[in-house]
């Protein structure tokens, strides 16, 4: 009886999860259609934007699914950029937009590791304290 | 392709919301050094509720997100919402109606989920 019990608590507790997850999409959504709105010059119904938000949200539980595939069917457990451009590959502007948007921030990031190396030599050369204190910063993160 | 609406309108509207989002003080201090394409307001709390929608419908709790493929689909699913939106808004606009409502939608997402 009780252990029932507590499986009804653990229920309860993912379906609050859910609920409260729905519940950002829609503040999310809602910005965004705003943003649209005031653009365009034509608002939105309330069902409308609650309608969109229960879209992406089912929307969203069809990219993990299938990122989740595509990731298992390289043999990997994490999902990288390569998985993300495969599920971009239904709208050829899309696929586009998202394969540029990848070389940005791969560029992006070897220019940040590119600095952070040069920082730390730096700072090696400067003196090996703040280095350590950066190392153990960076533990602490 | 046969999309409706290519995506020129659509990065100029991203744009929009990109540049006009309020900035939390929590952004405004972090986006002192090295101010870059991760730097768009808004962007960390996107991929936080990102994160934790992928991972609620994962049903292999080893599975892990990079943080590239991360911010791209923060930006998949915020293109996905915007041209939801602007396509029910062009329907609307069709239809010479002054609010958008769920017939709009209606109308224009078949072709929505083909295109995703």
């Amino acid at each position: 009886m009780e252990e029932e019990e507590e499986g009804s608590g653990e229920e309860q507790q993912r379906f609050s999860y859910r609920q409260r997850l729905k519940a950002a999409v829609h503040y999310t959504v809602g910005c965004l259609c705003e943003e649209v709105a005031s653009d365009r010059g034509m608002p939105f119904s309330k069902q409308t934007i609650a309608a969109i938000s229960e879209l992406t949200f089912r929307q969203c539980e069809t990219f993990a699914k299938d990122l989740e595939m595509f990731a298992r069917h390289a043999k990997r457990s994490t999902i990288n950029t390569e998985d993300v451009k495969l599920l971009a590959r239904r709208s050829n502007s899309l696929l586009k937009y998202i394969t540029e948007k990848t070389e940005e921030l791969a560029q992006f990031n070897t220019e940040q590791k590119a600095k952070k190396k040069k920082k730390l030599e730096d700072d090696n050369t400067k003196s090996v304290v703040p280095a350590e204190a950066a190392a153990a910063e960076k533990d602490g993160s | 392709m046969g999309a409706p609406t290519g995506f020129h309108p659509l990065q100029a509207a991203v744009w929009a919301v990109w540049t006009h989002l309020p900035r939390g003080p929590l952004e405004e201090s972090a986006s002192a050094p090295g101010a870059g394409v991760q730097d768009r307001p808004g962007a960390q709390e996107d991929q936080d509720l990102v994160s934790k929608l992928l991972q609620l419908h994962f049903t292999d709790s080893k599975t892990k997100v990079g943080g590239d493929a991360l911010r791209l689909m923060a930006e998949l699913l915020t293109i996905f919402v915007v041209e939801a939106a602007i396509r029910s808004v062009r329907q609307a606009q069709a239809e010479d109606l002054a609010l958008v409502d769920v017939d709009q939608l209606e109308k224009v997402l078949p072709q929505l989920l083909l295109d995703f």
